[in-house]
């Protein structure tokens, strides 16, 4: 079928297509152009603006052409006197509900220098300060159908603006209802939050009882402004670009192990103007999230000053070049011992920049070389295969996902934590495979689901169990792997209705979800750290391997930061120690093993040694208690080498020139001066293939490893050993998970309002019914009490959360937060605060 | 009310199609569609909340807030429109002072236009408190709002 090739002819030249091409995209392929305002490659046609009509021999309907699909000796003829005349007919009609005086202005042409006239389109200022203005799709169609005057008179519908979200805005007015919004929202991203509301002139584009985006869960993700052909959607407070000579400038986003590329763009005073996602297929392929579009604008915001290397001398700050920063760091190291010192990175560097930190760390001698790693994911995984004699894949084939009929996630929502990852599996999805979700909070995915299982918190085992054993009665097919007869003997000792009781979850749905696994094989299970973040973490890995092994699927984590999978790679290069939380090194200080940090990024230190010395983008967080502060060029600024969650390298060049912006050095070659100046040279040169090479390389004695199913008993609590958990009245289980809006010590929430609108690490997410129960609303700032300590919170509805479950997902910046995030699922109750 | 969408849930099948089944009974049940029986339809069949939404504003028989002791609907179909349903329902507007769409609550009434009601033959058709009459003239308004707003 994809070897075939389909002849036919456009305009009389005869043209090769591909199966399954539509019209209007072999046309394209051809470098045709045909006016189009609702078909965007990448979303499902639509057929909606009636632009895109060509004639095709033997058919007496013109037909759209992004909707018809090619065939073999199709005659097709794209442009004649009449289909223009048609087109321009239409274009009239959909101008008759859109401001069009940009369109037809005697003073378009002087506008960029002049700007004659202020009353353009509805508001004043009109056209100058639309951000589309010059990147207008209707501006390209209306100049190409030489459009001279509209026939109808201009209605403005007067409908008021989206104005009460951060980041987005809307404005019906200008709205085209091509549907390209709805389309991205949904089908891309399974977002679904826009969505056509009302009918014929009526006909807008609406949220659920048109409530603001942040009421209706959008994500912010952006999609719908990437898309949109006007400016119906906009980025808040953007620049127009008319008249500004805009820099571009590429960069990863290293904010999650998705790492997207995005695209900075500046005006001439260095300002940013705005991130969008990098993309040669087009806006729909492009990936970004609010993390990465908005979460860094803030941060590049606060990049508009260049920020200055500090040293501490006798309790004084000052400032200083980097140089003397560099000659006062070397020299602090030099005054040690090796084993006084400790180097630390956090996540957030690239991959070259982490290689040439440890090799200096050899090469200053210090066996106290560590990798701050709060999530403990991939180590917990080693050490269980270590363990259980199993080997768990690590890294995710992208071109394998085509194979999978369902996938399965497990406490992990690409959407926020893998982005790249999600927007494959949601294809897979249109292509009719099915999703289950087991997930005990909020998991954005769980709306596109079949079965979307809201478990109880920490009960993921029984809910594996109970799936485990519907499948396995629920088939005669044996299994042939190791230990299948014991565990058939094990399970039994659990009884469906205990496993669908304690596991929360009805029967119904547990039936559901197995029917599904058992019909559409093969699957693939998908679980991420906030399954292994729990105290039974041991147990629920050891149910799901055997429910995995059972339906003969396969298994992998999603890793949710950057470089995770290079952990292995730098333990065995560099003998470094993985740190969940810092209090070993913390006790080192304290006891004064460890008199000098050299910190790489931010980390939540609590104490202070002899020196601190803190290389960072920012001088926030731990860079402010530095003695030694070392400006580094941010993630906007930088390129280097990452690696992504499928074991790729992502690299960028270095490369920053914006006119009147100055940056500092990037990470590595920061390090690399510093090696210098302590006399010492790094191999930066050989370090991209020893990063190939790192990943490549086939973990040790793999094929040692049969499979094998694992006894429960020995892991898994015996049924009878649980007594029923009685809970106090009001308490909560309050998961907490991770969070991932954070850069160089800086918090997003921190920075701006708007970002805290729509995702306050403060926020405490209960179930409307939950909340009415303790007498709480919305917005309400309560205290949460543990047995760790009292955090302040901020109420935050969830009405999609199960009752009883609360959750919370702080950024780790202190011991508190790093104790509660350390045991994944704590009680707790809430208290308003007076 | 929560009893009473689940118990209309419980007797259809999880399907989408039957979503709009659903609508009609719980307007049916509670005279209109609370935000409550959107969302509870939204899980149950499946579809997002927002398409529920739009589909509910689609089709002027579904209503969002609770209606009227009476109910004057004005077809604005093509044949009725034809026939002068414009001034139709403009009469009923002057004279029951509401707006279409909107509701008069002193008098009790509201007035809305539809797009087509299905009997075309005949056009112009208005619906007062389900009871449907043909042939409306003009010049029957005032009888049929005298007999509405005086019968109470």
């Amino acid at each position: 079928m994809s070897g075939t090739v389909i002849k036919l002819k456009i305009n009389g030249l005869p043209v090769e297509a591909r199966p399954g091409m539509t019209v209007l995209e072999c046309a394209r392929s051809q470098g045709l152009f045909i006016p189009s305002l609702c078909d965007l490659e990448g979303l499902p046609a639509f057929a909606g603006c009636r632009l895109c009509l060509v004639e095709i021999a033997q058919r007496p309907h013109r037909s759209p052409a992004c909707q018809t699909l090619v065939e073999d000796g199709m005659e097709i003829v794209t442009s004649t006197p009449e289909l223009e005349e048609l087109r321009l007919a239409t274009l009239e009609l959909i101008l008759s509900e859109h401001p069009h005086f940009c369109l037809l202005c005697q003073e378009r042409p002087d506008c960029q220098e002049l700007k004659a006239t202020m009353v353009k389109a509805l508001e004043p200022g009109g056209c100058i300060f639309c951000p589309k203005d010059g990147d207008c799709e209707l501006q390209r169609v209306a100049d190409y159908l030489k459009l001279k005057r509209v026939a109808y008179d201009f209605e403005d519908p007067g409908r008021s603006l989206w104005q009460s979200d951060p980041f987005i805005t809307h404005n019906p007015n200008l709205c085209l209802l091509c549907g390209r919004c709805v389309r991205v929202c949904a089908e891309v991203r399974g977002q679904n939050v826009l969505s056509f509301v009302g009918r014929g002139p009526e006909t807008a584009i609406g949220t659920f009882l048109e409530r603001s985006l942040q009421e209706s869960g959008c994500s912010f993700c952006g999609a719908c402004l990437d898309v949109c052909p006007v400016a119906a959607f906009s980025e808040r407070g953007l620049t127009a670009a008319r008249g500004h000579r805009i820099y571009e400038h590429s960069f990863i986003c290293p904010l999650c192990s998705s790492l997207c590329e995005l695209r900075a763009e500046y005006l001439e005073d260095g300002q940013l103007r705005r991130i969008i996602p990098e993309s040669g297929r087009g806006p729909v392929h492009g990936l970004a999230c609010a993390r990465g579009r908005f979460g860094l604008k803030e941060i590049g915001d606060r990049k508009q000053e260049r920020v200055l290397p500090v040293l501490r001398r006798n309790e004084r700050l000052l400032t200083v070049s980097p140089e003397e920063a560099l000659a006062a760091a070397a020299e602090s190291l030099r005054r040690y011992q090796p084993e006084e010192i400790a180097m630390i990175s956090s996540a957030h560097g690239t991959a070259d920049s982490l290689l040439a930190f440890y090799q200096l760390g050899r090469l200053l001698g210090t066996d106290n070389l560590f990798y701050f790693y709060p999530e403990d994911f991939l180590e917990r995984i080693a050490a269980f295969e270590t363990e259980q004699g199993i080997q768990v894949r690590r890294k995710i084939d992208f071109r394998e996902l085509e194979r999978y009929r369902t996938f399965f996630l497990v406490e992990v929502d690409p959407d926020s934590e893998a982005l790249a990852l999600w927007l494959d599996i949601k294809k897979r999805l249109r292509s009719g495979a099915r999703l289950l979700v087991l997930d005990s909070i909020l998991n954005r995915c769980g709306q596109e689901a079949a079965v979307d299982l809201r478990g109880h918190p920490g009960r993921e085992t029984e809910a594996l169990l109970a799936l485990l054993k519907r499948i396995i009665f629920k088939t005669s097919q044996l299994s042939f792997y190791p230990g299948y007869h014991h565990l058939l003997d094990e399970i039994n000792l659990w009884s469906e209705e205990m496993l669908a009781r304690r596991s929360g979850l009805r029967a119904a749905e547990l039936d559901r979800a197995a029917g599904i696994l058992l019909e559409s094989s093969p699957a693939l299970f998908l679980f991420g750290q906030r399954f292994l973040h729990q105290p039974r973490w041991a147990e629920n890995l050891t149910a799901l391997w055997n429910l995995h092994l059972r339906l003969e699927s396969d298994l992998m984590p999603v890793t949710g930061k950057a470089n995770e999978l290079l952990i292995d790679g730098l333990k065995a290069d560099f003998g470094l120690r993985v740190l969940p939380d810092l209090e070993p090194v913390e006790n080192a200080i304290k006891t004064e093993k460890i008199k000098a940090v050299f910190a790489f990024g931010h980390l939540p230190l609590g104490e202070k040694p002899e020196v601190l010395i803190v290389q960072n983008p920012f001088r926030a967080g731990l860079a402010e208690r530095a003695d030694i502060f070392i400006p580094s060029a941010s993630c906007l600024e930088n390129g280097g080498l990452m690696v992504d969650l499928a074991g790729n390298i992502k690299q960028r060049g270095r490369e920053f020139r914006i006119p009147g912006k100055e940056t500092n050095p990037a990470d590595i070659s920061l390090v690399a001066r510093l090696a210098e100046a302590l006399g010492q040279r790094l191999e930066i040169e050989n370090y991209p293939g020893r990063l190939e090479s790192r990943l490549r390389e086939k973990p040790a004695g793999s094929k040692s490893f049969i499979k094998k199913y694992l006894p429960l008993s020995p892991v898994v609590q015996k049924p009878s050993a649980e007594p029923e958990v009685n809970e106090l009245p009001g308490q909560l289980e309050v998961v907490v998970g991770g969070n991932l809006d954070y850069y160089g010590g800086l918090v997003m929430a921190g920075l701006s309002s708007g970002f805290r609108a729509i995702r306050n690490p403060d926020w405490l997410w209960l179930n409307p019914r939950d909340a009415d129960f303790l007498g709480l609303r919305e917005g309400q700032k309560v205290a949460l009490e543990t047995a760790w300590g009292q955090l302040n919170l901020e109420i935050k509805y969830a009405p999609r959360l199960r009752p009883g479950t609360a959750f919370y997902n702080p950024v780790l910046d202190d011991p508190l937060r790093m104790k509660l995030y350390g045991q994944g699922i704590i009680k707790g109750t809430v208290r308003v605060r007076k | 009310m929560t009893e009473k969408l689940e118990t209309i849930l419980a007797s259809l099948p999880a399907e989408r199609r039957y979503l709009i089944l659903f609508l009609h009974l719980v307007q049916q049940e509670l005279d209109y569609l609370p935000e409550e029986a959107l969302r509870a339809a939204a899980d149950y069949f499946a579809v997002p909340p927002a398409e529920v939404y739009g589909l509910v504003t689609f089709y002027s028989a579904f209503r969002l807030k609770p209606g009227c002791r009476h109910e004057v609907t004005v077809c604005q179909g093509t044949a009725c429109h034809v026939r002068g349903a414009g001034e139709l329902a403009a009469e009923f507007s002057r004279l029951l002072g509401v707006r279409p769409g909107d509701k008069n609550p002193e008098k009790g009434v509201a007035l809305r236009t539809v797009n087509c009601l299905g009997c075309c033959a005949l056009a112009p058709v208005v619906v007062v408190d389900g009871e449907y009459q043909g042939r409306v003239q003009v010049s029957k308004v005032p009888e049929i709002v005298k007999k509405l707003t005086g019968k109470k």
